[in-house]
């Protein structure tokens, strides 16, 4: 009894706690595993990988070479960034110039002095002429490096001060330029999230295309680049399968440097790996010292209408045959000078210059034997030559019907190993004054151009007259600027 | 006094039935002080940065020594914040779950630092159009370095912090811890492979779901139940952890950049690396 009542009692006491113990708590928490965090000491800063060897030095510039930097787009970028490429250039012979939009000289009137193109991230649209005389350029045998970057999709100047019209990201502006080219810029950038340079749009590229471009190339790191479409131009630099397009998150056939144009126009997506610190990762230094080989290595044939430009030292003006230095033509040739000082050239004159100095070399039709070393390579037709072995008095032009010669002056530009000639051939003194003059003046109105020949107007006679019709035929019209 | 007159039973019958009673009242009045289990509840719901992390973790520290939370809701709507506060409260989170389970459901949004600390916890639950995920880190370039010539400074990076480019590789190695606690959080139960993270994508609660990001569809209530059920309770109550840590009412702590007409834009106030999702309508950083 005793015992029992205790037990009772004890349960009174110890029921009611357990009850609202276990009403509330039916188990007793326990972690099976630990909580695991990050392990965070172990993270590190991912380091940029340094090239193994040191840039090959660029190939010392063909003569004359002249690097014209375009800044006349509303270009998004700063000249510091563009330093080691040109420092590259100008540390074996090439010349740097900018253009800028306040320069007096447009694109097609500095192109002519020029023979290589570079144009980065420009904001503005190129014009149609521009682009026209761009072609041309190329066409002639000068190289184009056009650099765009995603990260320069706008512009960074005051539109208030800017004469440009609206601005355009880079890559639309740039393709304004490329369209004739048959290459496209995307509105995108690369992106590798497996391998990267440190951040996924900075983008390590290892397969290259056999060229000089790329020779010793093991891996260029770019930093956020677009991608490069071009159904006939190399692609030069492109991407693995792991490196993605921001337009698609798709990879597979992504290029990021396309050479086209018989291998003088150049596109690539980035421009950034131009500037420090980023020249020197991985390859990148050997890859903008075949860069500026690239720039170095134009050389395009230049036209009468390029004049001063198609000079690059002093100029010695000679008389052939019996031409007789008259006031007039002195006169003339002194408006020649006044263009010549421009370029911060200087003009003489002299009966027998040095074979290798750069010359003007005037004439008359009538001066067939002291011409003929001129006229290699024209394939020029003479009024009493051979060409014309009856005698007529007329002029045969490579790809043109016969002209008068009494009517038409020829303006010849030839180029040998640096060394520049332009040989001026009228029917007399009259005419080569107005051929003189047309140079002088840049007026090239009354002439029609072909690559290194311009045919223009002397005397009397009009382009109507003449009867330049631009039919069938492999001349251009003049009008002052490039063929 | 003689000590059998305390037995029960040398009481008489009707003493007996008293003292039965008594002992009872005893054993009622014992088990009345054993406490109500407490799922306590954090509300997090502003930018993670240092004022906000800080109650945060007093309320973590709260729910850790106060017997009666024996499990926690994190209940987010948050954009993200700071990298240092997060991580910070990632911290004390698993400190936390170590003793008792913790549970997050989303609302709007967990987004980069926000879902980071949702991945710290035992179970995620969000609703079917929740914005969860933007793994990844933004911050602002510092400015190229420079001479300031009315402020000295003893070393070229004391006025700047670093290279611009040293700073954007930091951006990267903070990825990777980013990456490296969605992977220990979520474990088997994601679908998504490190690259897929990494690419930042916000899905819906829904998609989340379905990739494992979160663990099922629902809201605080369901949060507190699966807490309770972690933590083998019942008839538990839910508790504002802010109230029991007796923290005063949140205050409006300026996190983001006021543009001039006054408008709040989604940018930070202030330079830095950030665990933070910055809606794209927002046009150009100012």
């Amino acid at each position: 009894m005793t015992r029992r009542l205790t037990l009772l009692g004890l349960a009174l006491l110890v029921v009611p706690a357990l009850v609202r113990g276990l009403w509330f708590y039916q188990g007793v928490y326990w972690r099976r595993s630990p909580v695991s965090t990050p392990e965070y000491a172990s993270f590190t800063v991912p380091l940029p990988p340094l090239s193994t060897a040191e840039a090959p030095a660029a190939r010392n510039a063909s003569p004359g070479a002249h690097v014209l930097v375009d800044q006349s787009h509303a270009n998004n970028f700063l000249a510091a960034e563009l330093e080691p490429l040109l420092r590259e250039v100008s540390a074996h012979g090439g010349q740097v110039e900018f253009l800028t939009s306040s320069d007096s000289g447009s694109l097609a009137t500095r192109l002519a002095a020029a023979t290589a193109l570079v144009v980065a991230a420009p904001n503005a649209p190129f014009m149609r002429d521009e682009v026209q005389r761009i072609e041309a350029f190329v066409g002639r045998g000068g190289r184009v490096l056009v650099l765009t970057d995603p990260t320069r999709g706008s512009p960074q100047y005051d539109s208030y001060y800017s004469d440009t019209s609206t601005p355009l990201d880079d890559s639309s502006a740039a393709n304004t330029l490329l369209a004739p080219f048959e290459i496209t810029v995307a509105d995108d950038y690369l992106y590798n999230l497996n391998e990267n340079e440190g951040n996924f749009r900075n983008v390590l590229l290892t397969h290259f295309a056999a060229s000089p471009l790329t020779a010793d190339l093991g891996r260029v790191a770019f930093y956020a680049a677009h991608s490069i479409a071009s159904p006939t131009g190399l692609a030069l630099i492109y991407a693995d399968e792991n490196t993605l397009t921001s337009r698609t998150d798709r990879g597979g056939d992504l290029a990021a440097a396309v050479l086209a144009a018989n291998e003088r126009v150049l596109v690539i997506g980035d421009l950034t790996f131009l500037a420090p610190p980023y020249d020197h990762v991985a390859d990148n230094a050997r890859w903008i010292s075949n860069l500026a080989s690239f720039l170095l290595g134009g050389e395009p044939s230049r036209a009468p209408t390029d004049f001063p430009y198609i000079f690059s030292g002093p100029v010695v003006v000679q008389a052939l045959g019996e031409l007789e230095m008259s006031t007039d033509l002195i006169t003339a040739l002194s408006s020649l000078q006044s263009a010549l000082d421009e370029s911060g050239l200087a003009l003489t004159i002299s009966e027998s210059p040095k074979a290798t100095a750069n010359r003007i070399v005037l004439a008359t039709y009538a001066d067939q034997e002291e011409l003929s070393p001129f006229l290699g390579g024209f394939e020029i037709g003479l009024p009493g030559a051979d060409g014309d072995p009856l005698g007529t008095g007329e002029l045969q032009l490579p790809g043109w019907r016969t002209l008068d010669a009494s009517a038409v002056g020829l303006m010849l530009v030839a180029r040998n190993e640096g060394q520049t000639t332009l040989t001026l051939i009228g029917a007399d003194a009259s005419a080569l004054i107005e051929l003189i003059s047309a140079l002088a003046t840049h007026d090239f109105s009354m002439c029609i151009g072909q690559e290194g020949i311009a045919a223009c107007a002397t005397g009397p006679a009009d382009l109507a007259s003449l009867d330049f019709a631009f039919a069938d035929n492999d001349f251009t019209a003049l009008d002052g600027g490039l063929p | 006094m003689n000590m059998r007159a305390w037995k029960l039973s040398a009481l008489g019958p009707a003493w007996r039935w008293v003292g039965l009673a008594l002992l009872l009242a005893a054993g009622i009045l014992v088990a009345l002080l054993i406490p109500r289990p407490v799922v306590g509840t954090i509300y997090l719901n502003t930018p993670i940065e240092a004022v906000s992390a800080r109650e945060v973790i007093a309320q973590i520290d709260e729910a850790r020594n106060n017997p009666r939370v024996r499990a926690v809701v994190l209940v987010l709507d948050s954009p993200g914040g700071t990298v240092a506060d997060t991580e910070a409260v990632y911290l004390e989170l698993a400190r936390l779950r170590g003793a008792k389970p913790v549970v997050s459901t989303i609302g709007t949004m967990a987004a980069s630092g926000a879902y980071y600390l949702a991945v710290g916890s035992d179970f995620i639950f969000a609703m079917p159009t929740s914005q969860v995920g933007n793994v990844g880190v933004i911050g602002s370039l510092p400015p190229r370095p420079s001479v300031v010539e009315d402020v000295a400074s003893t070393g070229p990076y004391k006025l700047f912090g670093g290279p611009r480019d040293s700073f954007l590789r930091q951006l990267e190695a903070v990825k990777v811890g980013f990456i490296q606690a969605v992977s220990l959080g979520r474990g088997e139960r994601l679908m998504l492979t490190t690259e897929e993270i990494a690419r930042g994508e916000i899905y819906l609660g829904s998609d989340a779901l379905r990739l494992g990001l979160v663990d099922a569809l629902g809201g605080p209530s369901q949060a507190a139940a699966h807490a309770a059920r972690m933590a083998h309770i019942a008839h538990y109550a839910v508790a504002d952890l802010r109230e029991l840590a007796g923290l005063p009412a949140a205050t409006f702590v300026p996190f983001f950049y006021m543009a001039e007409d006054g408008r709040a834009t989604a940018y930070p106030l202030e330079a830095g690396l950030f665990l933070l999702y910055v809606p794209p309508a927002e046009g150009r950083q100012p």
